[in-house]
């Protein structure tokens, strides 16, 4: 279900994120484990210091960025675009899925955390626990991107090949975060860093609370999914439903709703009783776009409504009601939301 | 006419005027010396450009000093021009923007780029100084590579980065060496904030 900003409500606990890749998406290979000596990265020519972060892929860049200051300057100054963020939260785990262009990471905002941060660390269960509330707060405006020079030294320097990094920390990995660093500090400094053109924000298997409300300028929420595979609903809730979304048309950026019948047969007449409508007209094909997949990895799909029940609200927005009787199934498409 | 009804003439081959190549002398700067195909040279911006503007004949190739290279050693020379001599006659790539850049690495070039990161360092400068577009594309694939599945605190280890407080300490650092007297006003300044004083001066 598609649901205005503000509906839902909830206080996300982010103290601490844990990063990790897509299995399908990335593994260890035997190079990486090996030791490897440094590279003085932001002592190369300009040039080839650019050249080389537009050859990164963009999990790389944003891990950059979160590394220091200089290094989100740099990135801000090349102004890389990120291609179609999507965050997906699944309350079962606590985590959150952030995919752009084809690279995935999962974050987890965890209630734990250490005393004192420190680089790499496996996460170990057993370290002190403080626990703090941030409440998401996320912006519709985006933020000016910051145009400062770049500066880079040129010098060469030497490079003492004696050093040894050793990547045997395979797994899940604690990213270095200031301590109030929180979901909407993230989304912020992807907002602050790049240029973001589309921002999807999908709850998964919750009806529990992301507050939504407090929304202020710096991200646009296209899409919020919820998905409830464990509530029970009648044809009369559905009706009742209906019933007060043509009275009052809220959720007003309402676009798309899904239900799924757990029996073998439904009743239209019971779900459009008392609801006025127009049968669409055979023939009819009209093309409608919205977000859908499995729980976790949500890709655009296109349908085309070709039947069903055209019903208005009070404001002469236009839905359509589908009905399937193969798999007992209601599916709403609001068009002035497209 | 057909093939077969072709007169055969016989040929003296070498009567047959052949083009000979052209090999450029360079020497590093430490004194060692390479030979460098006239075509190969064609893959650095910098050093096509100032054989042309020397305009040397095979005669002067030979005769005078090898051309001097100051600030590439000959270490990295040698992989600069090893890769100009198997990428020779390549046509060279046009930047088109876009990011992520997409570049592959070619065995032969994945092979001579295994070497250790201060080389591969020295490389990048030198491919940049001599301004040769694809193997800058390479060895910067290369450097993008060691961020794959890194976690910041990884990355400032892999790439020597160092923190915001680290910054903020060099840069003062290079403050002070450049006038110490600012430091001395800014402790006195700091001094009487201490003691309560609104005014500086």
């Amino acid at each position: 279900m598609f649901c205005e900003r503000g509906e839902l409500k909830t206080q996300i606990t982010c103290l601490e994120i844990i990063l990790f890749r897509k299995q399908n998406s990335f593994s260890f290979s035997e190079e990486m484990s090996a030791a490897v000596s440094p590279f003085p990265l932001l002592f190369l020519p300009e040039n080839a210091l650019r050249e080389s972060l537009r050859q990164m892929d963009q999990l790389s860049l944003i891990c950059l960025t979160l590394t220091s200051s200089r290094c989100k300057d740099l990135v801000t100054d090349c102004e890389f675009s990120l291609s179609s963020i999507k965050l997906t939260h699944e309350e079962e785990f606590n985590t959150f899925h952030l995919e752009f262009g084809e690279d995935a990471v999962c974050l987890e905002f965890s209630n734990k955390v250490s005393a004192s941060y420190s680089s790499a660390e496996r996460f170990d269960d057993d370290e002190e626990v403080v626990t703090d509330d941030d409440a998401i707060e996320i912006d519709n405006e985006e933020v000016a991107n910051q145009n400062e020079e770049v500066v880079t030294d040129n010098n060469e320097i030497a490079i003492d090949n004696e050093v040894v990094v050793t990547d045997d920390d395979c797994g899940d990995f604690r990213m270095e975060w200031e301590n109030s660093f929180s979901l909407k500090d993230f989304i912020k400094h992807l907002y602050d860093t790049f240029l973001v053109g589309e921002f999807q924000f999908h709850l998964c298997k919750t009806f529990n609370p992301i507050t939504l409300g407090n929304i202020s300028d710096d991200v646009c929420l296209d899409t919020v999914m919820i998905d409830a595979p464990i509530a029970i609903y009648s044809e009369a809730d559905i009706n009742n439903f209906l019933s007060r979304w043509i009275r009052t048309g809220v959720p007003s950026r309402f676009s798309y709703f899904a239900f799924y019948f757990p029996v073998r047969h439904i009743s239209e007449n019971n779900i459009l009783e008392g609801i006025g409508f127009e049968i669409v007209p055979a023939g009819t094909r009209r093309e409608f776009k919205h977000y859908d997949g499995d729980t976790t990895w949500y890709k655009r799909f296109t349908f085309f409504v070709e039947e069903g029940y055209d019903i208005k609200i009070f404001d002469q927005t236009i839905a359509t009601l589908t009905f399937s009787h193969q798999f007992p199934s209601l599916e709403m498409y609001v068009w002035n939301k497209q | 006419m057909s093939v077969e009804n072709a007169p055969v003439v016989d040929v003296d081959e070498a009567a047959i005027p052949v083009e000979k190549k052209m090999y450029y002398r360079f020497e590093s700067n430490d004194k060692k010396e390479f030979r460098v195909s006239e075509l190969a040279i064609q893959q650095s911006e910098t050093l096509n450009r100032l054989v042309e503007a020397m305009g040397y004949t095979s005669e002067d190739v030979e005769n005078k000093p090898a051309i001097a290279i100051e600030n590439i050693d000959g270490k990295t020379l040698k992989l600069v021009f090893q890769w100009c001599e198997h990428h020779k006659g390549e046509a060279i790539p046009v930047d088109d923007g876009s990011v992520p850049k997409i570049v592959e690495i070619p065995e032969f070039d994945a092979k001579l780029m295994d070497i250790d990161n201060g080389l591969l360092f020295k490389l990048i400068w030198a491919a940049d100084y001599l301004n040769i577009v694809q193997l800058l594309n390479v060895s910067c694939k290369k450097v993008a590579n060691m961020a794959q599945g890194k976690t910041p605190a990884q990355l400032r280890r892999v790439y020597l980065l160092p923190s915001d407080e680290e910054d903020e300490a060099a840069k003062r650092a290079a403050q002070e060496a450049q006038d110490p007297r600012a430091r001395e006003v800014e402790e006195e300044f700091e001094e009487r904030k201490r003691q309560g004083g609104n005014s500086f001066f």
